[in-house]
């Protein structure tokens, strides 16, 4: 599931938006008679796991980054039968999608009522339907080595890097999730050490590993670039929690944040 | 089998109020026999690309397919894991029952 939702991410134009129509993961209930008129029968028995496991799939893709929930709604959907046979053809139907037990004790509870109406009634299926809206998000580039998401920026000069790694210091963010590229690797090692999600990086072949990470090759060639220019590419790991707050301080420096 | 679905429209109303369908570009991911494809195809969208994983469905839904939405509507046998669709293609996607 969590693939399909990565695929539509791709898919989507930026901004788009991933509408997740289902049944909620709630028993449905059968019975006799239309819209108001309905007459609870029974409940069907059927499992819910691959409901619970849609609802994890999506909750994941929000967490990490690549939609935001906008909207949701939940209304009551009734497929209306004619006969008994039609309820058995429909329980059969989703037996193998929903790993049923026997209802044959449903089928024939419904028939007993239904001899005992003069006229046959319809028979509804009842229950109720989930409706998510979800915003896709631009994704932030994820670092190669563990796939977390990470804020890559580029910084005018040595100086800005530093303060803002004392400033990420102060905030008590972790310095070993930062990683900072630059041509002058005796300053570097002056300001900061060799950590992050760009460990070991040498500045010559900062483009070739920002590509492998994903990065567009605009983004690394734009990242190599600065490097060569005497600026620094800083990529800093980030917990999605945080992330608004570490951006904040990039963007003190006047980073330049490259999106994903 | 004599199945009505959802005859008081609730589904489609909800469709109807989450997104704007005009002149979007939409992925409908599990469009089983197009039922829901026709609903949508009535809210003007510029495209509709409907998938389903089993080639009857498709068939079927080909087959139920008015001449009036033919090339509004396109149905294909094909997975939400693996999209054939070139990234940035889409306004919307929707996952009807599909998830």
């Amino acid at each position: 599931m969590v693939h399909a939702l990565q695929e539509t991410h791709r898919v989507l134009k930026p901004d788009g938006i991933l509408i997740d129509l289902r049944p909620a993961p709630a028993h449905r209930r059968l019975g006799i008679g239309e819209g108001k008129h309905w007459q609870f029968v029974g409940q069907l028995r059927e499992a819910l796991d691959d409901d619970y496991a849609a609802n994890a799939a999506v909750a994941r893709m929000v967490r990490e980054g690549y939609f935001r929930r906008e909207k949701r709604m939940r209304f009551q959907l009734d497929r209306v039968m004619d006969t008994v046979d039609d309820v058995r053809d429909f329980l059969a139907d989703l037996d193998p999608r929903r790993n049923l037990p026997s209802h044959i004790w449903l089928l024939e509870r419904l028939e007993r009522r239904r001899t005992r109406s003069p006229k046959p009634d319809k028979i509804a299926v009842r229950g109720p339907m989930h409706l998510a809206v979800l915003r896709k998000l631009e994704l932030l580039p994820r670092s190669s080595k563990t796939g977390e998401p990470m804020i890559l920026a580029i910084l005018a000069d040595a100086s800005k890097a530093e303060t803002l790694l004392n400033n990420l210091s102060e905030a008590e963010f972790d310095l070993n999730d930062v990683s900072v590229i630059m041509h002058d690797i005796d300053l570097r090692n002056k300001i900061a050490k060799d950590a992050g999600p760009l460990q070991g990086m040498k500045p010559e072949k900062l483009s070739d590993a920002l590509r492998k990470a994903g990065i567009s090759q605009d983004h690394a060639q734009h990242c190599s670039d600065a490097v060569t220019h005497s600026k620094v590419v800083v990529a800093m790991k980030t917990d999605p929690k945080y992330e608004s707050a570490a951006r904040e301080m990039f963007q003190d420096m006047s980073a330049e944040i490259l999106e994903g | 089998m004599a199945l009505v679905m959802d005859p008081a429209g609730h589904e489609i109303r909800a469709l109807q109020k989450a997104a704007e369908w005009e002149g979007k570009r939409v992925l409908e991911i599990g469009c089983g026999d197009g039922r829901l494809t026709l609903r949508l195809a009535a809210f003007s969208p510029k495209h509709i690309e409907a998938l389903d994983p089993d080639p009857k469905r498709i068939r079927l839904a080909r087959r139920n397919q008015p001449a009036r939405y033919a090339r509004r509507i396109a149905y294909h046998v094909g997975h939400a894991e693996k999209l054939k669709y070139p990234p940035g293609t889409f306004d919307t996607v929707i996952f009807a029952w599909a998830l």
